[in-house]
């Protein structure tokens, strides 16, 4: 609870957080929605959009990055009369969700620490 | 604007781009626009809400276009242009070895600490098998040598984590410092 309470705090901070751990933050929260089943662009930014303010424009570089790495594979589906873009997680994106956490794990620990110093004076 | 003048700006904004990544991002726009629209939004609140033609497309080239690429002009020098190049060349060349230089040393002190965190884990490893197999002939030796190696353990897992942290940092803050030049110039050229 207080691991999602943080990391919420911290992707709410908009442009005054550090833009490489949004960046990372914001590559996470996507394969987490992909880990619960495929998805297509505005799907996706739905789905955040309950826990995260993400524009369409911001979800494509990610998602390419997330291809370059080799994180997630994409297929094409018909819906009405037009192709749609899926994007499916792999076992790489996978991978990446746990070292988020391990690392996660020790961020915790600090900012915990760090808290509780600044609580003190 | 409705759709396809929002792709139309698009795609001149992107021009720059390969074909192949210019498509990619029209079909990538044109299919959350029709998304949009059957979710029941009208066809120019649904562009209107992508944002500005302009932002979307400088954050496009900065991701996509490498830096030699926007430094370099693709179009021939002018004679002024080489003549200044050649005098300035010599300050060029320094301000780029030390900017190398620099870079080099921040990656290799990251490299040496890595190294100096695995030769803690070797040689605990290392200890904690000497000391049982000469176990019998100095026990207390042996026994103040497993401690030392558990220690030399213990410090070589505790210490992977920062220095890992750190060396994403670096990594971070490069990533950073290549956007941003990107940005300016990018935003010399659109």
């Amino acid at each position: 609870m207080y691991q999602q309470v943080l990391l919420l705090e911290l992707l709410a901070k908009g442009d005054d957080m550090d833009i490489q751990l949004k960046r990372g933050l914001l590559e996470v929260c996507v394969l987490t929605v992909l880990a619960k089943e495929d998805s297509y662009g505005y799907k996706i930014v739905k789905d955040l959009s309950e826990h995260i303010e993400i524009a369409e424009s911001t979800l494509y570089p990610i998602l390419k990055r997330l291809e370059a790495q080799d994180c997630v594979s994409v297929y094409m589906v018909e819906h009405n009369s037009r192709l749609r873009k899926y994007y499916k997680i792999k076992q790489q994106g996978k991978e990446k969700i746990h070292d988020f956490l391990n690392d996660w794990e020790s961020v915790l620990a600090l900012h915990k620490f760090v808290k509780e110093g600044a609580e003190y004076e | 604007m409705n759709k396809s003048e929002f792709l139309a700006e698009l795609a001149t904004k992107l021009n720059a781009l390969p074909q192949s990544e210019m498509n990619k991002s029209l079909a990538y726009y044109s299919e959350i626009i029709d998304d949009r629209m059957e979710d029941g939004m009208s066809e120019v609140d649904a562009v209107c809400g992508l944002g500005n033609v302009e932002e979307i497309a400088q954050e496009e080239m900065i991701e996509a276009t490498p830096l030699p690429k926007l430094i370099i002009p693709s179009r021939p020098l002018s004679k002024l242009e080489i003549v200044l190049l050649f005098i300035c060349s010599p300050l060029i060349i320094t301000l780029l070895a030390l900017i190398l230089a620099f870079y080099a040393t921040v990656w290799l002190v990251i490299i040496s600490l890595f190294l100096l965190d695995f030769s803690f884990a070797l040689a605990g490893v290392a200890g904690i098998i000497a000391s049982i197999v000469d176990f019998r002939s100095n026990i207390p030796i042996s026994l103040l040598m497993f401690i030392c190696s558990l220690i030399s353990i213990g410090i070589g897992i505790v210490a992977f984590k920062p220095i890992k942290i750190v060396s994403n940092k670096i990594l971070g803050l490069t990533t950073w410092v290549v956007k941003n030049i990107k940005l300016k110039l990018i935003r010399k050229r659109l």
